[in-house]
């Protein structure tokens, strides 16, 4: 069987694959913020986020793209050294399920 | 300010359950939804079952928007090493025929909550969207006597429910309950597929005849190396337009897994077993979210309250999923209903403390939502700890099998003594109003003929 390589899956790939199916109402995307002190720049919240919100740069996580953020918790909950700071976007906005 | 009965945070399946019955039975109720409709954040395979629904709506499904009938499944395992090219093994689940013991559907939830909502408005609930509770509010002796939104605006009630999903910011406000760590939430990835209904009768419909001509339709789960693993399954539940492709991994598992969830999403979509009921259609929408997988009733006893003074929490805030496929949809209503019936015995009386609400633990323990959550639990751990996970599982399970049909009835290849276990676990679990029921049903009675 054939395999994909696991780069199709992991950032600006990743983004441009979901961008045009997932439904967003703009949202400031303040709600998550990544504390640089903190993060040992271990990339489990890179490599795993659904959405593909963050980036890594200089060995520090950076939430760069809250686009295609899904507010399911798994970067919050991943990071091992407790250095996300994690809320829901403002009430109406973020992301739309549709044929959910 | 207008002062509540209740104020319920989330207006999603347990939420909604909640506020239907309370309504009913009197009291004043406000709803709090962070979406601009309730059902817009929230997701699952979507399976629901008509025999929960009815305890909160009793002529359902009437005119609720469902998609499809379900009329059974499809179990496949794929024991590792083993090329699925060559043959895999699946079995074949009808649903119950009592349709007092199990009665599915599957539903668009965005479609699904929202008319589910709109239904505890119709009977005399508030609804205020597009409200995100950031906390609650508590008196100067530290009781909790209401909510706050991100706007500062406060809602005052005797009794705050917590229905607000599995990150539950009230939950954790409340200091009931943590953010549950990585060996407690699974993250899913789906993807609504859109296939002609044609296609998905062919593919995907059963063989039962409903008198109103409908096609009910087989769920798919696959329990498959290539695909996630031992740490998760594969889903493909139809639609009537379309298919929902899932899959789920135990986050702690994603740390140690080589990819990412989209990878073993689109390994499963490729695979030669899958890729062929695909055909022809199209993704039509992407979508993440977690479940939780904590356990609410440990072995030994309740690991966190679902209430105190004041407050309880219901459905995935506080942990009602079975641990084992992942379903929540029941321990929501079922959960959100018990709760609804202490509610107003508590007003009555005039007593909204933590000792009142203790029945209301007490209560969703005896209840299937308990039942569940424990047998769930010890079959998930017997399968992840002694068995040595799902794939040593399905291997049991399909040499077994394989060598039943090579030896007719001969069972000395079979019969070992997990498989006895397996079944033991199985027929306990099978006794509760389960979707494994229906699943798992004819593999067992199959291998329980044959070890007799
Ligand atoms: C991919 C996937 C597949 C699943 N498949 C199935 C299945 O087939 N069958 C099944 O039975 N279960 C399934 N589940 C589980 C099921 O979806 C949940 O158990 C169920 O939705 C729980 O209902 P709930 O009302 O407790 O919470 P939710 O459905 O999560 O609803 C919570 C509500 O609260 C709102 N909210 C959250 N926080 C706030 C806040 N701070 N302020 C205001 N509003 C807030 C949310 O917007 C939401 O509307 C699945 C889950 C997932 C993720
Ligand atoms: S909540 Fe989920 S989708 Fe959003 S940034 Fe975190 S991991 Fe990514
Ligand atoms: S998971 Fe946490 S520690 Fe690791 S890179 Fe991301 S923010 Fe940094």
């Amino acid at each position: 069987m054939k395999k994909f390589p696991a780069e199709e899956f992991e950032g600006e790939k990743l983004r441009e694959k979901l961008k045009d199916l997932v439904e967003m109402i703009p949202t400031k995307g303040d709600n998550i913020k990544v504390n640089e002190d903190k993060c040992g720049g271990c990339r489990l919240c890179f490599k795993h986020c659904p959405g593909g919100c963050f980036e890594i740069i200089d060995g520090k996580a950076k939430y760069t793209y809250p686009e295609l953020c899904f507010e399911c918790g798994a970067c919050v909950i991943l990071c091992p050294t407790g250095a996300i700071d994690w809320n829901y976007p403002e009430g109406g906005t973020g992301v739309v399920l549709r044929y959910s | 300010m207008t002062k509540y009965n209740c104020v319920v945070v989330g207006a999603g399946p347990g939420g909604s359950a909640f506020s239907k019955i309370a309504v009913e039975n009197g009291l004043k109720v406000l709803m709090l939804e962070r979406a601009r409709n309730p059902g817009e954040k929230n997701t699952s395979g979507s399976t629901i079952w008509g025999n929960i629904a009815r305890k909160i709506h009793p002529d359902f499904p009437a005119d609720a928007p469902i998609e499809r009938r379900v009329d059974g499944g499809r179990l496949y395992f794929v024991p590792e090493g083993k090329d699925w090219e060559k043959g895999g093994y699946s079995l074949v689940g009808f649903s119950h025929p009592s349709k007092e013991i199990s009665d599915p559907f599957n539903v668009y939830r965005n479609v699904f909550d929202k008319w589910w909502a709109e239904q505890s408005v119709a009977a005399g609930a508030e609804l205020k969207t597009s409200t995100l509770v950031t906390g609650v509010v508590r008196d100067a002796n530290g009781k909790i006597i209401g909510v706050i939104d991100e706007k500062g605006e406060k809602y005052e009630a005797d009794i705050v429910i917590g229905a607000d999903g599995v990150l539950s910011i009230i939950g954790r406000m409340a200091g009931l309950r943590p953010m549950w760590g990585s060996h407690e939430n699974c993250l899913c990835c789906k993807i609504d597929w859109e296939l002609d209904e044609k296609l998905i009768d062919e593919r995907f419909g059963s063989s039962i005849e409903h008198d109103d001509g409908d096609i009910g339709v087989l769920l798919e789960i696959y329990f498959a190396q290539p695909m996630a693993g031992n740490a998760g399954y594969f889903w493909i539940f139809p639609d009537r337009g379309s298919l929902a492709l899932g899959l789920g991994i135990i986050m702690n598992d994603l740390i140690r897994l080589e990819h990412n969830i989209w990878w073993y999403m689109w390994n499963s979509i490729n695979h030669p077993i899958v890729k062929p009921k695909l055909k022809g259609g199209k993704p039509r929408s992407y979508i993440a979210h977690s479940i939780p997988l904590t356990n609410p009733v440990g072995p030994n006893g309740t690991l966190f309250k679902s209430y105190a003074d004041n407050i309880m929490l219901i459905g995935d805030a506080a942990g009602f999923v079975c641990p084992i496929d992942g379903a929540g949809w029941c321990g929501a209503v079922s959960a959100g209903k018990i709760a609804a019936e202490i509610a107003t015995k508590a007003l009555e009386k005039g007593d909204t403390s933590a000792e009142f609400f203790q029945r209301y633990q007490r209560k969703w323990i005896e209840s299937d939502v308990g039942k569940n959550l424990k047998m769930g639990k010890e079959m998930a751990d017997w399968l992840t700890h002694e068995s040595g996970g799902i794939n040593v599982l399905a291997d049991q399970f399909t040499r077994g099998l394989a060598s039943l049909m090579e030896h007719g009835t001969s069972h000395e290849e079979v019969g070992s003594s997990s498989i006895n276990r397996t079944i033991k676990y199985a027929q306990e679990w099978m006794a509760l109003s389960k979707p494994m029921r229906m699943l798992l049903g004819p593999y067992l009675q199959l291998f329980t003929s044959l070890m007799r």
